[in-house]
């Protein structure tokens, strides 16, 4: 397992260049994986009955648990904020689990992508704030005294590079710990030994890296927008 | 195409791998992954999340509606029931009402029935006691006609037997003076 993010091509778009890297190529594929079972679940949508069975109960119930799980955090009130939480939580844990398919680097193990996630939500955290606090959310950032500014413009951009730092800090460490293993245990034991240790990081630390990401994203959005008024 | 063009894809002329980088590329990859992201929240919101909400949503309220209605049925059903149980206790009231007319029409039709039964009877007893007196007052009338001739008749003989011409003729008159008498206190 190499630690490096590798880039596969660099593209001109319009004089700016970007660089095709591992962190493309994975989260196009995993947006290929979701995409597919998306298109899937819409084709079978239409078959679907009364009393879910199989493959319709899956999928049901994925969306019935996630949508409980929103409503507990934000509320009914942000409840249409839904698809770009449940985008980040599928997509933040199919690329934590990604690590265990060799030759795919998780996304989420390189701070562009985390980054990118994370500046979404906190431009969600400065809509929802005016929105629905209007100018008092401009006057929160002077409170309690006008001195206060700097260190709450600072804790408000901290909350991004924070929550997009945990979760790369994480994934990375765990790519880390996974090289170092590979690197050091005889070729005998690399196939059986690893195994455990993905199980940790890849799908444990892996699935619960997601939810806490999720679940502190939608707690911020929730309490710039909604709490202050109730 | 100048717009896109495909720099290089040949290894030794791409840059090398890192892990973390502070430079222009990392605002370029930031931007890239927020394309991506934003991109699959589109496609996931059109294809997945909205339409199995709606799915779910749709069959929520349809529950919802199953069981608001069976609620107004049961609601409405206990209504008729103590509807129902009203209209008995009313019937069973109204045929204490009825039982009692008839008990009370029953007595009075007894009464009546007696009362006019005693009438009659004692109508009856009347007639016969008015009978029983006429017949008894033919019975002495006639008892006092058939004395009265024997009686003449044993005095004709005692008569023709014993007494003379001058005897005969006042006996006759005092005979005829008695019955002259016993008419008129008839």
């Amino acid at each position: 397992m190499e630690l490096d993010i590798k880039n596969y091509a660099i593209l001109r778009l319009g004089g700016i260049e970007i660089w095709i890297t591992d962190t493309i190529v994975s989260t196009w594929i995993i947006m290929g994986v979701l995409i597919v079972f998306a298109i899937f679940v819409r084709i079978k949508i239409h078959k679907f009955k009364e009393i879910p069975t199989g493959f319709q109960n899956v999928v049901e119930a994925l969306v019935e648990m996630f949508d409980n799980y929103l409503v507990s955090n934000v509320g009914p009130k942000l409840m249409y904020l839904g698809p770009w939480f449940f985008t980040v939580f599928a997509f933040v844990l199919l690329s934590n689990l990604s690590g265990i398919i060799p030759g795919l680097r998780p996304p989420t193990a390189d701070w562009a992508m985390t980054l990118g996630i994370a500046l979404v939500t906190f431009t969600l955290i400065q809509i929802m704030g005016f929105r629905y606090r209007k100018l008092a959310y401009l006057k929160s950032f002077v409170e309690p005294i006008f001195l206060f500014l700097p260190i709450n413009l600072i804790g408000e951009i901290a909350r991004p590079i924070s929550l997009s730092f945990r979760l790369f800090g994480n994934i990375l460490a765990g790519l880390v710990m996974m090289s170092l293993i590979y690197a050091m245990v005889p070729i005998v034991f690399k196939f059986v030994f690893p195994a455990a240790l993905h199980a940790f990081f890849d799908i444990f630390a892996g699935a619960l890296q997601a939810f806490i990401f999720t679940t502190l994203s939608m707690t911020f959005v929730a309490n710039t927008a909604a709490l202050s008024d109730e | 195409m100048d717009f896109i063009v495909v720099l290089s894809n040949i290894a030794e002329e791409l840059p090398p791998g890192r892990v973390f980088g502070m430079d222009g590329q990392l605002f370029i990859q930031t931007a890239a992954a927020i394309f991506n992201v934003l991109l699959l929240s589109g496609i996931l919101a059109f294809l997945l999340y909205k339409p199995v909400r709606n799915v779910l949503q749709k069959r929520t309220n349809r529950i919802e509606g199953q069981l608001l209605q069976a609620e107004e049925e049961m609601q409405r059903a206990s209504e008729l029931r103590q509807e129902y149980e009203k209209k008995l206790e009313d019937i069973e009231s109204e045929r204490e009402d009825i039982l009692a007319q008839a008990r009370k029409y029953a007595a009075d039709s007894s009464r009546r029935i007696i009362a006019e039964a005693k009438q009659e009877a004692d109508s009856l007893r009347d007639r016969a006691a008015q009978t029983v007196k006429l017949e008894w007052e033919r019975a002495e009338s006639d008892m006092r006609a058939t004395i009265v001739d024997v009686s003449a008749q044993m005095a004709e003989k005692f008569v023709t037997l014993a007494i003379n011409r001058e005897t005969h003729d006042r006996l006759f008159d005092e005979t005829l003076s008695d019955l002259e008498g016993m008419t008129w206190r008839d």
